[in-house]
Order: structure tokens, then C-alpha cells, then sequence
């Protein structure tokens, strides 16, 4: 019993180790190319070299997709669709991803009857964080969706109940025992998912109880405080909760809308640029 | 010659004692008449008041007053002589009587009444008799000699055809007017008859006098007489009155005392009665409400009996001033028919046997489609099998269709394609009589009235369909008509737009009077048929028109059927639902049908008036139709004229949409427009600088939308009374809307001591019982102290409720019960000593106690919880109280003004929460642009609005991201409304629809969006108002 726990303090010594190692190349490496982009200095030869490599490999990787993007014609939408889903199976570079969204956006808006929702759901794949493909969810569903999105947010009654005991540790000044009431029930779950609503976000927060257990943080300041008695009791309500208090939880983030007026801003691409000519998007044939 | 003279002046004569005249006096200054011509009554009426100053005179009992009174009257005989003989006039009955009476003195004529005709003698003439008469006895009659009364008495005579007991009744009536006593009357007849029997000429000119008595009777002759005989008669009764009562006063006897007390006692219990009349008799109620309403119509409007001009009060009753309010008396109204509840019916859902069987709808789909492939390849021969299909398909169809509403078109189309690939006269015809609903078909046995109409309606809506589809080959259509004539059923003429919807509804018209007939005879009891019939309707009429036309056809069915209507029952039910089926805003495509329809209901003498007082009663109690009043109800006795009189003033009262050169707008009034324009400026005024104000804007929005709705439906109360909550609301301070709802106060620190110090304390007294009580006391004891500070409620919340020593925890819990219940740090170290948990009991009890709601079972500390943060959030003001209350004042507007679009009872209002009640709002635009035709879909069709709708909804995570996913659609459906209502203004409206969409694409927030898009509504809704024409105007 002893031998084997031996042995793993040991295996997680090794693999902090080799973590630690690990990141301070890429700290190393992200340095230099953070320098290099930033144009402090000229860029080693490596990293040049490197860069270099990686535009003529997407360079190249785009190119192989040119007789087809040729001939593409705006009068068939659906040619878009069908080589954007290609693009982006085959992609192997950001240059290839970027092509296929454009080929969905530009589907998209060649035939957003038909073609919009696909395309939309399809770029939502490509999303680079969480906002952006909730948006094109969103706006898949006002394309040519009829409510299917609808989903809710349940919080199982132990995960509330261990939530507002940490809120209530938390208030006391006892992060320790916060910390451990929210590793019970998974009300680390509803943390993530409410943190949007907490001040400083969920990771905010435990750090804040972190600093508690080792005392060096202050008490909760009344804002705080307030704001998570309000939060407890605007999930303890349920659906029925009070407007303000759903504000609270929520927020009043605006309702996604489309402008028809404006497809640029939908689709990212100029729809009256259907034509790829010498490597780029044209007007004219 | 002075001798006589001083003898008259020491005697004066006796016209000169009684009268002031000489005794020389000619006649006329006896009788104090003037110079000049004279009438009979004058002379009497003088010679009653000479009479009246002789009998007043205190030598009235003499002998002399006598002669003096002969005198007079002889006077008077000779001025009515002199009158008889120059034939002016009348003689006065009096003069007559007493002519009479010195005929009878000088032995004439009594004596003598009862001789026989045969003997011509004078004094067998009439009683009474001209004066110039008297004067010539013996003499034989001539017509000039008889009076106006012999003329008239003898006309009678005549046209009775002589003496029986008709003429004596008119002779009796005639005496009674002309003051002659029945024995006179009697010498009179026997006098005329007397007459009669004189001489071959005079009997010649008989005719002539009697037509000349007669006019001259008809002529009121008795009132001339009347006139002359009630000269100085009142004031001859007033004059006696007051001697009468001047000589009991100045008598002083006795009895004059006694006859005075009597006289005036009785004038006063007189006085008494009469009072107690006025005050006490009691005055005919009117009918309660009754089950029957029959008795009701008992007490009909004046205005409405027979022949009353008062009828048409446009004209003459009521009118109206300067501005238009009613300046002179209302005509009475008739009593509406009364029901104990209010007539109608929500139709009941279809059985579920007819929902199986509709789900199966594509089914028959596909056998007609088989059919219709086995058709083409028999070369358009229809052979037993795809007939088998094609009538089986199309009968199941035809028990169904209204409920298989998503499969209805396809199963036609299907229908259609079989009878396009059929070929030859005898498979065609095979084909059409297949299609369900024959007369064969329809009488079949086990059929239910419903199960019929359904088959004939579907099937006459398959034969519309093939007979007027263009694309049709004519034999098909030929045949497709020819058994639509066999069915006798309407080929609808004209642009036809859904040929199926016009055929099937005119089937279903005939349905309707099948069943108000059933409902009249008692065949059908309850209103499941009904239902079934509005069923069908509603999906066979898809235009308003067609839908008018199936509603007309059932109140004129339900109108002329043998039913009672005035009773409660299915028949005025049904008559309910149809009236309530049309449009009487005046602004539909059907507003002119319904109009005419109306009016010629009320006119038509086929369907009595008492059927037409229930349909007006109607009309009156239906909500909907703010404009139908109870002077519009028809009185159960009208006639011709009276009914025409309301049609009229129906027409008039008709909602008359105004034309502007661009369409219909609403009409308002110039101030009332002009308010609404200037409370919709100080809206854009006012701040939305967070939540809260954004959404107290949207309320006012809606508020304003109200008053908006309220001028398109002509109810100027409720034009007033929202305008009114408009206003409060934007001038309601911040202060008001960020105060706590319950307006409890958060409790302070008592002042002067630190935190931290009861602490100590009690760390500093142990585990002493009595030392910690005596803690707990002073606790309890701090002045003026609400609240604790945060150290302290720590251990005061501990130890309440996780104290070991039981008396001390109860010590401690009183005094926090007691002081700091309303303390907001105490109450929050309650809620988290709560995470420690808590004994349960005593825990509960604590916060039950604390918080004012009883707390227990199981899950007390999540209730617990809960009841503290809450009554923590409620203790002090704060701007989200002021987001609940604008939710709360958007879902109050939202909802009223959604009820007042809603159709009655089609609408369930979503309470208190603003998203539900915006949800309902726009489910009520919604079906109110159902109704309205456009030529094409504006700004889009609703399936597409309500696609977007789902969508938004399905995104929406917040309740302000769920109101905007409404409003959106609200705005749209607004849109549609006012595009409906004038096309032209389409281009005007996608500006501000384009514009909102830009605003709600970039806002920052969903309130942001619900407010920029209920803004853009009040927009929409100014394009269609209008102002009213002024009179001015008018004239101009």
C-alpha cells in the first residue's frame, strides 16, 4: 500500500515535470513569434522559416481547391454548399477553414431560403469561441428555423442546495469549506454555468475562496453579497422568478437579429463577390 | 217738469237703485251691452250678470228686484228677437229655454204634446222655438222657423231612419251638449215629427236641412254653443265663491265659524290626498329579468308603437348640438330580450373518432392518386377498381375534412387529377357521382345532421373545384357541373378565388337552415351539430366574405325557423354564434354585405317583428359591436314603418370607415387625435437610460397602442380611461417605481455601539445560562436598534438556531424575533448559519417567525432560504423593484389591450408575467389579420411571422429576450392590420418596419429591443389615424 503510493506521488511529480517543461517551450516559442508579429525586432530565421513553410503550405493547400472555385457560378448556390462541406472535411489549414466559410457564407447568401440554415450551422462549427456559435445558432433558427433550439437550463435541486451553502461559506469567509461544498452534487457545474452572472465569473470566484482558505482575502464586499443572494434566490424560483431577477441571472443580452439589409455582417462575405478569379473573390467573371 | 225730476231724484226707480241705469234705459243699456252687432251668448252672459248684481243686492228679495229681473229677461228676449229675425247666429239654448217656458205659461204646448201630428196646431210646436216664432202663434212651420237644434235633431232623425233607439242615443248625446232637459227633448221629436207631416214642400227641402244640420254638427257646433254659454261662467262661480266666503267671515256667528272650519278642513284633507297621491302611489316596474323574455317586450318604446313619427328620431327626436352631443329628448327604447345567460357557444372539439380518422389522410391521398394512375392506363376509362378507391377515399375524406385540414387540398387535388385523366361521357358521370354528398348519399340511414352536412358540403366543394379549374378539359368540367345541377347546388359565379371554400359553403348555408329547423322542431337538443357546422366553417371559409355568407345563412335560417327564439335553447344559441360570426367594424371586405344584410332583416315583413326584437337584443348584448345600443332593438309590435325607421337609423349607425384618397383610415377627433400625437412626442422624451425605463417605455407604448385601438373601435370610454393610465405612467416619479412593493423598511444599527461588543460578551460570560440570558436581554433591550452589525447577528444567528442550552436559544431567538426581524445583516447570518443546518424544529419555527410565513416539511430550509433572501430583497428600495414594476404595468397593457382584440372568450390571457401577456397579444393580432384580406401577404405572410416567431423563441434564454421575441411579431401583425386597412400606405410601413428591424438588429439589450419595436407600433398605428371632418369641414 505504502509501495504503490509511493509510486504515484512519484508519477505526479515526473508528469508535473514534464508539463512544466512542456509549457515553457511554448512559452518560449510563443514569445518569439509574439515578438516577431509584433515587429520589435526582425524575425529569427527559424521562426521565418517556420512562418514561411506554413503560407506556402496553405497557399498551396488553397490552391488545390482553384479549378473547382472556378467553377463555381452564383447561378448554382448549392455548388457552394456541397464544396464548402468538402473544403472543411479536408481542411488542413486555417487558410482552408477560412475558404470553407466563406463558401458557406457565400451559399448562404446566394440562397438563404434554401441553402441559410445549413450554411449558418455549418459556420457554427467553425465558431472561435462559445458567443460567436451560440450566435450562429441563433441565427440559424431565425434563417429558417421553427423553434427547435428551445432548451432550459435545470439545476437539480442538490446542486442548488450545495451552490447556496458555498454562497453562504463564501459570505462567512470560510473558503475551505465552500470549496468542498461545491465539489459535492457537481454544483461546480451550475458555477460554470451561472458564472456569467457572478462578479469576477466562476473562476473569479473560487480563486477568491482560495484566497480565503489561505486568508489572505478580504470579507465580501456588500455588492457581492448582495448580488449572490439575489442570484440564489433567482434559481430557487424557477422559471416564475421575477423579471429583475432574471435580469440578475440572465442578464439582458439583446435577442439575435438578422438584418436582411445588411448581409456582410450575416454571412461575413460579400455577396456580390461570387466569382473566385486569380485567387480571390471577384464581381465580375 | 222739475217736479218729476226732484220726485226721481228722492225715488230713484228701480233699475237705478239695482243697476246704476235709468229706468228709461233702452234695452242694451239694461244689460250693459255695447252698441253694435250682438251675439246670442253675449246677451245671455249680460243678462246672467245683471241677474248675478241684482241677486247680490241687499234688496235682492223683493218684489221689486222681481220685476226688475222680468224686465232684464224681457229685455233680452227682444235683443235675441232681433237677432233671430235679421238670422245671426244661434240662439243661445238658455234663450230658448226660456222662450219655451212662456210658451208653456201662455198654456201652449203642454198641454197639447201629446196630440196626434194630424192636428196642425201651434201648440204643437217643439219646445223650443226661434223667439220670432213665439211671436207669430198659429202659424204653420216653415225649415226657417226651426233651430239650429231642431235642424240637428231633425238630421238625426233622418239618418237614424226615425225614432229607435240608435237615434234616440245621438239625440240623448246632442241634448246633453245644447243643455235641453229630456222632457224637452221629447216635445222636440214629438214637435219635428209634427213637422215632417206638414205640407208636400216642405218635405221636398228635407234633405237639404238635414245635410245642412249634419255639416254643421260636424262643424263642432256644440263648442260654439259651449263658448258662448261659458261666457263670465268662471267668473260668475268665483264671484259667488267669494261672497259666499266674505259673508261667513263677516257674519261672526256661530255657525258661520262651524261652516268655515268644515269648508277649509276639507280643502286641507283635499289638499292631503292629493299630496299623499303624488308621493305614495306606486308606479308600474317594469318586468324583471326573467328565463322568458317575453314579457319584456311589453314595455315597447313609444317611439315604436304603431305609426309613431317619433320612430325616427334621426330626423325629428334627437339632435344633436354644436358638438355632437344629444341635445334633445331620447326617444324611449324598447326592452331587449333578456336570457339568464348570455346566448351562444364555444364549439366543442371534434369526437376522437373523426380524429382517427382524419390522421389518416394520407391514405386517401395516395388511393386517389392509384386511382387516378389506373385511370390513365385504362386510357381515361373508369374502370371498377379505381372507382372502388376513388369512392371509398373521397367517402372517408368526406367524414373528416374539417378536421384533416393539412390533407383537405392535397385529397382535392388528388380528386381533380382523377377526373382530369378520365375520359368519356359515361365514366365521368360514374366519376362525379362517386364524389360524395348525392341526395342518395345524404339520405342515407344512421347519418347524424352533421355527418350530412360535412358530406354534401365536401362533396359540393370537390365538384366547385373540378368545375371551375381552368385546367380542366371542358368535359370534365361540363360533367363536374352537370352533377352540381343535379344536386342543386350554386355554381359560384364570378372571380373565384377558392372554389372549394365558395361551393362548400354554400352547402353548408343549406346546413345551417337544416339545423336551425331541427333545433325549431326539436330534433336536435344540444349544439354538438352546431359545432360541427362551425366547424366546417371555419376551415371551408377561408375569406371573410365566405365566411359572412355561412354566418348570414344561419341567422336568416335561425330568423324565419319556427323555433322560439326568446327562450333560452339551442336555436338562440346558434343565432348567437352566427350573429357573433360577422364583422360589424365596418372595415372587412364583407362590411357591405353585413350592412345590407342587417337592414334587410329588420325589414323584411317575412320574419316577425318579436323574431327581429331577439336578433336586435342580440345585436345589442354582443360585446363586439360597441356601436349596436339598445335604441337599435326593434319593439315586438313594430309595423312596416317602424321597422323601416330602424333599418334606417342601423344603416346610419353602421361603422363608416373614413376614405381617404390612399384607403380607410380611422376617423378621431381633432383634440382627441391631436392628444394621442402629443402623448405619443413625450414618450420619445422620455428617459431609458437603463432596464427599468426602457421597459416602463414599452408600457406606455402599449398604453398608447390601447388608446389607438379604443378610437378604431369607437368606445370613447375606453379611449379615456387607457389615455388616463397612459399618463400615469409617465408621470409616475422614479421614487414610486423603485420602492418596495411592500413597503416594509430595512431595520438600522442601533447607534453608539460597535460591533463586535455582544460578541465579546458573550464569549466573556461562557456557558452560563443565566449570564447568557441576561445577554440575550440586553440584546433585546438596545434602543432604537433594527438591525445588528455583522459580527454580532453571527453569533446571535448561531446560537438561535444551533445553541445547545435550550433556554438561551430561546432567549436569544425572542429578542431576535422581536428587534431585528426586519435587520438585514441579522436575517442574512440566519441564511448562512443555515448552511450549517439547523435543528429543524426550532429552526423553522425561528424563521417562520422571522420571515411571517409559516415554514415546514421536508424541504423547509430550501423554503426557508428562500423566504429570507426574498424578504431581504424587499426590505429596501431599489431600481429592480422599478424592472418588476414595468413588467407588471407591461403585462396589464398587453393584456387588456390583447382582450381588446381578442374575439369573446377566444382568449386567455397570460396573467401577470409581461412575456405571456406579450404572447397573448400577439396571438390576438394574429387572429385579427386572419380576418383581413390583402391582396398579397404584408410584410409577410403569417405562416412566415409565426415561423420567426417559434425561432425567436427558441433562442430566447432571458424573460426580456422572450418579450422580444414577441414584439417583433406584434409589430408585424400591427403592420398587417393598418396595411390591410389602407394598402397604399404598404411603402410607409416597410420603411418603419425596415427601420425597426435596423434598431432591433443593433440594440444593446432585449429591453432595448422591446421598446424600439413597441415605438415602432405607435408609428405604424399614427400612419392610419386620421382626423375627423369638422363641420366646417363638412359644409366646406
Amino acid at each position: 500500500m505504502k509501495t504503490h503510493t509511493y509510486s504515484k506521488k512519484t508519477s505526479v511529480i515526473r508528469l508535473s515535470c514534464a508539463a512544466l517543461c512542456a509549457l515553457g517551450v511554448v512559452g518560449f516559442v510563443d514569445a518569439i513569434s509574439s515578438h516577431s508579429f509584433a515587429g520589435f525586432h526582425a524575425p529569427s530565421t527559424l521562426v521565418a522559416a517556420g512562418h514561411a513553410t506554413l503560407s506556402t503550405q496553405s497557399s498551396a493547400s488553397v490552391e488545390r481547391w482553384n479549378e473547382r472555385l472556378e467553377a463555381l457560378d452564383p447561378m448554382r448556390p448549392y455548388d457552394y454548399l456541397a464544396l464548402a462541406e468538402e473544403v472543411a472535411d479536408a481542411a488542413s489549414s486555417e487558410r482552408e477553414r477560412q475558404l470553407a466559410r466563406e463558401l458557406f457564407g457565400l451559399a448562404g447568401a446566394l440562397d438563404t431560403e434554401r441553402l441559410g440554415r445549413s450554411a449558418l450551422l455549418a459556420l457554427a462549427q467553425f465558431a472561435s469561441d462559445r458567443r460567436e456559435r451560440e450566435r450562429a445558432l441563433a441565427a440559424a433558427e431565425i434563417v429558417g428555423g421553427r423553434g427547435g433550439l428551445l432548451r432550459s437550463f435545470r439545476i437539480e435541486p442538490e446542486q442548488l442546495e450545495a451552490l447556496s451553502r458555498a454562497f453562504s461559506f463564501y459570505r462567512r469567509g470560510e473558503g475551505r469549506k465552500a470549496l468542498n461544498v461545491l465539489r459535492q452534487a457537481d454544483a461546480d457545474a451550475v458555477l460554470e454555468e451561472i458564472g456569467d452572472a457572478i462578479p469576477g465569473g466562476a473562476a473569479g470566484f473560487r480563486a477568491e475562496l482560495e484566497a480565503m482558505r489561505g486568508g489572505g482575502a478580504a470579507r465580501p464586499d456588500p455588492q457581492s453579497v448582495r448580488r449572490l443572494l439575489l442570484l440564489e434566490l433567482a434559481l430557487r424560483q424557477g422559471d416564475g422568478r421575477a423579471v429583475s431577477l432574471d435580469m440578475l441571472l440572465r442578464g439582458d443580452e439583446p435577442l439575435i437579429e438578422i438584418d436582411p439589409s445588411d448581409p456582410a455582417a450575416l454571412w461575413q462575405v460579400d455577396p456580390t463577390k461570387p466569382w473566385w478569379r486569380n485567387g480571390k473573390w471577384s464581381g465580375g467573371t | 217738469m222739475s217736479a218729476p225730476q226732484d220726485r226721481s231724484r228722492e225715488v230713484p226707480s228701480t233699475t237705478k237703485r239695482f243697476l246704476g241705469v235709468d229706468a228709461s234705459s233702452d234695452d242694451r243699456v239694461l244689460l250693459a251691452l255695447p252698441a253694435g252687432d250682438l251675439k246670442s251668448g253675449q246677451i245671455e252672459a249680460a243678462l246672467e250678470k245683471r241677474l248675478d248684481e241684482i241677486a247680490r243686492h241687499p234688496l235682492s228679495g223683493s218684489a221689486e228686484a222681481k220685476r226688475l229681473a222680468q224686465q232684464l229677461e224681457s229685455a233680452a228676449d227682444r235683443l235675441q228677437a232681433e237677432i233671430a229675425l235679421v238670422a245671426k247666429g244661434p240662439l243661445h239654448p238658455a234663450a230658448a229655454r226660456r222662450a219655451a217656458k212662456k210658451l208653456q205659461s201662455a198654456g201652449i204646448g203642454a198641454s197639447n204634446a201629446g196630440g196626434t201630428p194630424s192636428a196642425p196646431k201651434p201648440v204643437q210646436k217643439p219646445g223650443v222655438l226661434a223667439p220670432d216664432a213665439a211671436k207669430r202663434p198659429g202659424v204653420g212651420l216653415s225649415a226657417d222657423d226651426l233651430t239650429d237644434f231642431d235642424r240637428l235633431a231633425l238630421a238625426l232623425l233622418v239618418v237614424s231612419g226615425g225614432w229607435n233607439a240608435k237615434s234616440a242615443k245621438r239625440l240623448a248625446t246632442v241634448a246633453g251638449e245644447y243643455g235641453v232637459s229630456v222632457e224637452d227633448l221629447d216635445r222636440v221629436v214629438q214637435g219635428l215629427t209634427t213637422f215632417l207631416s206638414e205640407g208636400e214642400g216642405l218635405r221636398g227641402a228635407m234633405g237639404e236641412v238635414g245635410s245642412q244640420a249634419r255639416s254643421a254638427w260636424m262643424q263642432t257646433p256644440a263648442q260654439t254653443s259651449r263658448t258662448d254659454a261659458a261666457e263670465g261662467a268662471v267668473e260668475r262661480v268665483l264671484s259667488r265663491l267669494n261672497d259666499v266666503i266674505r259673508d261667513e267671515v263677516t257674519s261672526g256667528s256661530q255657525a258661520s265659524q262651524i261652516r268655515l272650519a268644515v269648508i277649509f278642513g276639507g280643502m286641507a284633507l283635499s289638499w292631503i290626498g292629493v299630496l299623499a297621491w303624488l308621493f305614495f302611489t306606486p308606479e308600474k316596474a317594469p318586468d324583471s329579468a326573467g328565463t322568458s323574455a317575453t314579457n319584456n317586450a311589453t314595455t315597447a318604446s313609444a317611439s315604436n308603437r304603431s305609426s309613431s313619427p317619433s320612430v325616427d328620431t334621426s330626423g325629428l327626436d334627437v339632435t344633436t348640438g354644436a358638438n355632437g352631443e344629444s341635445i334633445a329628448p331620447v326617444a324611449a327604447l324598447a326592452a331587449p330580450a333578456k336570457y339568464p345567460r348570455a346566448p351562444g357557444f364555444v364549439p366543442s372539439k371534434a369526437p376522437k373518432s373523426v380524429i382517427e380518422a382524419a390522421s389518416s389522410g394520407a391514405q386517401w391521398i395516395g388511393d386517389l392518386e392509384d386511382a387516378s394512375r389506373q385511370i390513365r392506363v385504362a386510357k381515361g376509362k373508369l374502370n371498377e377498381a379505381p372507382a372502388t378507391r376513388i369512392a371509398s377515399a373521397l367517402s372517408l375524406a368526406a367524414d373528416a375534412w374539417p378536421s384533416a385540414t393539412g390533407y383537405r387540398a392535397d385529397v382535392v387535388r388528388a380528386a381533380a387529377q382523377c377526373a382530369r385523366e378520365t375520359r368519356g361521357t359515361d365514366s365521368l358521370r360514374r366519376l362525379m357521382q362517386l364524389v360524395p354528398g348525392s341526395i342518395a348519399d345524404a339520405n342515407r340511414a344512421g347519418l347524424a345532421p352533421w355527418q350530412r352536412i360535412w358530406r354534401t358540403s365536401f362533396g359540393a366543394g370537390v365538384l366547385g373545384a373540378i368545375a371551375l379549374d381552368a385546367a380542366q378539359p371542358p368535359e370534365v368540367a361540363a360533367a363536374a357541373r352537370e352533377e352540381m345541377r343535379v344536386r342543386a347546388i350554386a355554381i359560384p359565379r364570378g372571380d373565384v378565388t377558392d372554389a372549394f371554400g365558395a361551393s362548400a359553403t354554400g352547402e353548408l348555408g343549406k346546413g345551417a337552415r337544416e339545423l336551425a329547423e331541427g333545433m325549431a322542431l326539436g330534433t336536435i337538443t344540444d349544439l354538438e351539430d352546431a359545432s360541427r357546422w362551425a366547424q366546417a366553417v371555419e376551415v371551408a371559409a377561408q375569406s371573410p366574405v365566405l365566411r359572412a355568407k355561412a354566418a348570414k345563412e344561419a341567422i336568416d335560417a335561425a330568423l324565419r325557423s319556427p323555433g322560439a327564439l326568446d327562450k333560452p335553447g339551442p336555436l338562440v344559441d346558434f343565432l348567437a354564434y352566427a350573429i357573433h360570426m360577422l364583422d360589424y367594424t365596418g372595415r372587412g371586405s364583407d362590411a357591405p354585405f353585413v350592412r345590407d344584410a342587417l337592414a334587410s332583416w329588420i325589414v323584411d315583413e317575412g320574419i316577425p317583428p318579436t323574431r327581429v326584437w331577439v336578433f336586435t337584443s342580440l345585436l345589442d348584448a354582443d360585446l363586439a359591436i360597441a356601436w349596436y345600443g339598445p335604441d337599435l332593438v326593434l319593439a315586438t309590435n313594430a309595423d312596416k314603418a317602424a321597422r323601416g325607421a330602424l333599418a334606417d337609423r342601423v344603416l346610419a349607425a353602421f361603422p363608416k370607415v373614413g376614405n381617404t384618397a390612399i384607403g380607410q383610415a380611422i376617423l378621431v377627433e381633432g383634440s382627441q387625435l391631436d392628444g394621442w400625437r402629443k402623448n405619443v412626442a413625450l414618450l420619445d422624451g422620455l428617459t431609458k437610460a437603463d432596464v427599468a425605463d426602457r421597459l416602463r417605455n414599452a408600457a406606455v407604448a402599449l398604453g398608447s397602442a390601447r388608446v389607438a385601438r379604443a378610437f378604431e373601435l369607437g368606445d370613447g370610454k375606453l379611449a379615456k380611461s387607457a389615455d388616463e393610465q397612459m399618463v400615469a405612467l409617465m408621470a409616475r416619479e422614479a421614487k414610486e417605481w423603485n420602492a418596495s412593493p411592500t413597503g416594509e423598511r430595512a431595520g438600522l444599527p442601533a447607534s453608539g455601539v460597535r460591533d463586535g461588543d455582544f460578541a465579546d460578551a458573550w464569549r466573556g460570560a461562557g456557558r452560563g445560562v443565566e449570564q447568557r440570558i441576561d445577554l440575550a436581554r440586553t440584546l433585546a433591550a438596545r434602543p432604537s436598534a433594527g438591525d445588528l452589525g455583522p459580527i454580532d447577528a453571527q453569533v446571535v444567528a448561531f446560537e438561535a438556531l444551533r445553541g445547545n442550552q435550550p433556554d438561551v436559544r430561546e432567549a436569544i431567538a425572542t429578542a431576535l424575533v422581536d428587534r431585528y426581524a426586519n435587520g438585514p445583516e441579522a436575517l442574512r447570518a440566519v441564511l448562512d448559519v443555515l448552511a450549517d443546518g439547523a435543528n429543524s424544529q426550532s429552526g423553522a419555527q425561528l424563521v417562520s417567525s422571522l420571515v411571517g410565513t409559516t415554514v415546514a416539511g421536508a424541504d423547509w430550509l430550501a423554503e426557508a432560504r428562500a423566504l429570507l433572501i426574498e424578504k431581504i430583497r424587499l426590505l429596501e428600495d431599489d431600481r429592480d423593484h422599478a424592472v418588476d414594476a414595468a413588467s407588471g404595468e407591461i403585462a396589464t397593457m398587453a393584456s387588456a389591450l390583447a382582450a381588446s382584440y381578442a374575439k369573446q372568450g377566444a382568449l386567455t390571457v397570460g396573467g401577470q408575467r409581461a412575456d405571456r401577456a406579450l404572447a397573448s397579444l400577439a396571438d390576438a393580432l394574429r387572429d385579427e389579420a386572419a380576418t383581413k384580406f390583402l391582396a398579397a401577404p404584408f410584410p409577410a405572410p403569417i405562416d412566415e411571422i409565426e415561423r420567426l416567431r417559434a425561432a425567436r423563441r427558441g433562442i430566447a434564454r432571458s424573460v426580456t429576450q422572450r418579450m422580444a421575441a414577441e414584439t417583433p411579431a406584434i409589430l408585424d401583425y400591427t403592420a398587417m392590420l393598418v396595411a390591410a386597412r389602407q394598402p397604399a400606405l404598404q411603402s410607409k410601413l416597410t420603411t418603419i418596419l425596415d427601420n425597426a428591424r435596423r434598431a432591433r438588429a443593433t440594440a444593446g439589450g432585449a429591453s432595448e429591443q422591446v421598446e424600439s419595436d413597441l415605438r415602432a407600433m405607435l408609428a405604424v398605428l399614427g400612419e392610419v389615424l386620421a382626423p375627423e371632418a369638422t363641420k366646417r369641414d363638412e359644409e366646406a
